[in-house]
Parts: C-alpha cells; structure tokens; sequence
C-alpha cells in the first residue's frame, strides 16, 4: 500500500517534510490547495525529492468553491456548473486536463476528471464513461484513473452500486481515483453494510487488475487493505 | 420477403462450388453443404441482409470470424458478394464440421458426466479467451453452438449477435432486451446495459451450459418455463447448488460463481475461470 499526501491550504510545505523522512512516496494536489504558480513549483519540489505527484482536477467539487479552481488553465471558459456541462464538452475538456497534468505538472498518472453523484443517473454514467474513452484516446504514456466520487445513497443501493462497478471494469483505464462521501458525513463510518459494500465493489475493481487510489482517506481506510487496496 | 433460393440457382450462382445438401435454413440465411476445388468439403452461407445495418453486422461477423485463427472456431476461407436469383447476397465458405452439437448430444444423454462438463468448460473457455483478446464478445453461447468435431476437437459457432468492444454497437440503445437467447443471456443483456458487456457476459453463459450439462436442465429455462419465465429467473433465481446433483463443493462453487446476476462478481477474464475450472476433483478424474 502507498500513500500519497493530500494537502490543504498552507499545509504544503509539510509534504517535502514527509516524503524526506520516507513516510509518503508522493502527494495528490489539488487546484483548490493553491494558485496555479505554486502547484507547479511544488510538483517540481515534490519530483526533486523522488515523490509522485499526481493531480486531483476536481471537477466534482460544489460550485461556491470554484474561485480558486477556475484559476486552472483546463477551464478556459468552460462553465464549472456541473449541472449544464455538456456531454459533448467531456471529450474537449478531458483532453485540456490531461494536458495540464502531462505538460505542465509531469504528473506520474493522470486522474481524469468525474461529477460527484449521489445518484448514479444514466446522464452521469454517460460522463464517466465519455472521460474515460476520451482519457484512453487522449493519453496513451501515463497510466489513467478515472474518478468515481459518489455519495452514501449509491454505495448503499446495491443495484446502483453493482451496475456502477459493471460499468466501470469496462472503462479503458488502468485504475480509479475514488472518492466516497461518508453516510452524515461522518468521519468515521459505523454503518457496517455501507463498509460492506465499499469493500466488495473494490474488490472487483482490484480483481479486475484496477489500480485503486482512495482519496482523502482516513484511518479507517486502512481496512481496504483487506481487499488489495 | 423471406430468401429461399433453391439449389439449382445457388449452384448457378456460385461456379467453383458443387452443392450437395441444404444444412440449415432460416430467416435471411441459408447453408448448404458443398465441394470446392480449392477448399475441399464446405459449408456454404449465403444471408441476404434485410437492412443496411444486418449487412454491417454480417460483414462485422465476416471480420471477425476471418481474424480468429483457432482450432476452436471454424475457419473461414473466402467471402463474397454473389447475385442469387437476381437478389444480391453475401456468401461465405467455411470449414465443414464433422461431428454433432453439444445440444444434440443433450438430448440423447440429458446429462453429462463431471470430467466432461468440465472438459466443455475448458475447451469454451479457450476459445473465450482468443475472443477476449480480439475484444470480441459472442453474446450466444449456448449448446446449439458448441459443435463436438472430430478427434475431441470443441468448436464455438455463430458470430452472428457477436460485439466487437470499441466499435459503435449495432443494436437499438431503446430496445427493451439487448439481443440473446433466454436462458443464456446474462442479466446485462435482458437489461440492454451495453457498458456492462464484457467477456463476464460470456462467462455467464458458460456456465449455464456447464449447469445444464451437469444437472441435466436449463437452470433458467429448464422445467417448461417459456422465453419470458426464463428471462425473469435469469434476472431472480439463484440457481439450487450443482452439489445437490452430485458435483462437488469446489465444481459447484466455480459454476455459481460464474453465473453470478452481477457481472463484477463473476470471474473478471475466461483465464481466471479456468485457473479455478482446474482446481476442482472433475477436472483431475
């Protein structure tokens, strides 16, 4: 298991701290920690020091946070309502932060970018699977991870959850960025069938052969371990 | 209107071929048995698409049947188009098979031994595995096409609903079931989930037939049930244990593993299903 640190605001001179002492092995930014400039000073620092960047695009944070994040160059005009993005705009926008990550931050996988759903609709499954296609065509000499960010009512759906996992073993990536906002969102999750079914969709996707990258995990997260993660 | 060419005209249409019998015969599709001067005995096809996109899916059919070099697929030699009757048609020539359908064998025997049901499982698997590589899933595996040919040869037949990964699909996005066979289709077909096709949909199937041929009925479809009974069990029932037939525990749990309603719980490739086909007491008797 690796871990990757995942920074907020001001707390990024840590990482050149922990990746000295060999506690990470690499950092996942984020356009909402700092400006553009700095993120790119800081990979550059972070590559020096023989850690991994990688760059979460957040595309599925709320709209009241965009200020800082559509500083990024892969916005360009684009709206950040998530809501009106148009499905035909997936495969342009995808291929702006690709190379962002590839050209300017050299990051050593890309994360592609995915709405947050805590509804798992068709029009959001359409998406996923455009940023993948588009990601694969796009970015043939880094290793892909899509985004699966969703919420408590689609993990502890069963049928939602086993057909968003089906559908995702088929995507053309070598692994998944995922993101799981917690039931109340609540630190520390005691709900056990939610765990349950967080641990048997990874599976499969580890099963599959998928990398599996937990963003902004907890301790709690360790018990993925159980499944490969 | 139906194509229903007879054998004189067929004969006349296709000069480097002496036909002797019809084979098959259905919708716009006819087979006969023939002889060619370059090819030796053949079948003959000839399917007379009825729409623009029939014509893409046999020429999809054509494609990729001609890239699958395998003992485990009947080879194809030449196709064409040939005007029969004044209609223009697509004609193939492939590889004429000795033998009998694993359907056939059914239902002389009603079921089969377990070193033989495992001894299909593999063979499929195989030839599962060559189709992987192609991304190409059949989406049809059922007894009627699996051919037992001579010297223990097993052939999996008709690319004819196959779907070739990455290539736009052929079939309606609206349509309420994607196209199958009740009673083998896998739980994505009946729902027409097109993303969640993958060679696990293969897998499925398979293992049905492995069911069927061990227990001696169709799990889904068996017992009289008709099309639309069977296609609701396939989405509802869980099938009874294969142990309860007699098989053992291991052999029982790789086959309902295999036919899991949901595709990510099903074995991920045809490899990782026959690592564990070879681990079961069936496979070593």
């Amino acid at each position: 298991m690796k871990l990757f640190l995942q920074q907020g605001w001001g707390m990024l001179a840590l990482d050149a701290e922990l990746l000295e002492r060999r506690i990470a092995s690499g950092v996942v930014l984020s356009p909402r920690i700092s400006t553009p400039e700095q993120l790119e000073r800081h990979s550059s620092e972070i590559r020096n020091l023989g850690g991994s960047v990688l760059f979460d695009p957040q595309f599925y944070v709320p709209r009241t946070e965009h200020a800082r994040i559509l500083q990024f160059p892969y916005w360009d005009g684009l709206s950040f309502d998530s809501d009106t993005f148009d499905d035909h705009s997936a495969a342009d926008f995808c291929q702006r932060v690709i190379d962002y990550q590839r050209d300017v931050l050299d990051v050593d996988g890309v994360i592609l970018p995915g709405a947050y759903t805590n509804a798992g609709d068709e029009r959001w499954r359409i998406w996923q699977a455009s940023f993948a296609e588009a990601g694969a065509e796009h970015c043939t000499d880094k290793p892909l991870y899509s985004t699966i960010a969703i919420g408590p009512d689609v993990v502890r759906n069963r049928h939602l959850m086993d057909s968003l996992i089906d559908e995702a073993l088929n995507y053309p990536v070598g692994g998944f960025y995922v993101l799981l906002r917690p039931p109340n969102d609540s630190f520390l999750v005691a709900d056990e069938d939610y765990l349950y079914a967080v641990l048997d969709g990874l599976l499969s996707l580890r099963e599959a052969g998928k990398e599996v990258i937990l963003g902004y995990a907890n301790q709690q997260a360790l018990l993925l371990a159980a499944v490969g993660v | 209107m139906p194509f229903e060419p007879d054998t004189a005209s067929v004969e006349q249409a296709l000069e480097d071929v002496t036909l002797y019998n019809e084979l098959a015969r259905g919708g716009q599709k006819v087979v006969f048995l023939g002889e060619s001067s370059k090819f030796g005995k053949i079948a003959v096809k000839l399917i007379k698409p009825d729409s623009g996109a029939a014509e893409l899916r046999a020429t999809r059919e054509i494609e990729v049947a001609k890239s699958l070099a395998d003992s485990h697929f009947p080879r194809l030699f030449e196709s064409k188009k040939v005007t029969v009757c004044g209609v223009e048609v697509i004609c193939i020539y492939e590889e004429f098979l000795e033998g009998t359908s694993l359907r056939s064998v059914l239902q002389e025997q009603v079921c089969l031994p377990g070193k033989e049901t495992v001894m299909i499982g593999r063979e499929i698997s195989a030839a599962l595995e060559i189709l992987e590589s192609s991304q190409v899933v059949h989406r049809d595996i059922k007894p009627e096409n699996i051919y037992l040919a001579e010297r223990g040869r097993v052939v999996l037949l008709d690319l004819g609903i196959a779907r070739q990964l990455g290539v736009a699909s052929l079939t309606d996005d609206n349509a309420i079931f994607g196209p199958l066979t009740p009673g083998y289709g896998a739980p994505e077909q009946i729902r027409n989930e097109k993303r969640a096709i993958s060679p696990r949909t293969d897998i499925f199937a398979l293992n049905v037939v492995m069911y069927e041929c061990f227990s001696g009925a169709n799990p889904f479809s068996g017992h009289g049930a008709t099309p639309r009974d069977a296609l609701m069990n396939t989405l509802n029932l869980s099938p009874e244990s294969l142990e309860t037939f007699g098989s053992s525990r291991e052999l029982a749990r790789v086959i309902a593993r295999g036919m899991e309603k949901s595709p990510h719980r099903r074995f991920p490739s045809p490899t990782a299903f026959l690592r564990q086909l070879n681990l079961c007491p069936e496979a070593n008797e």
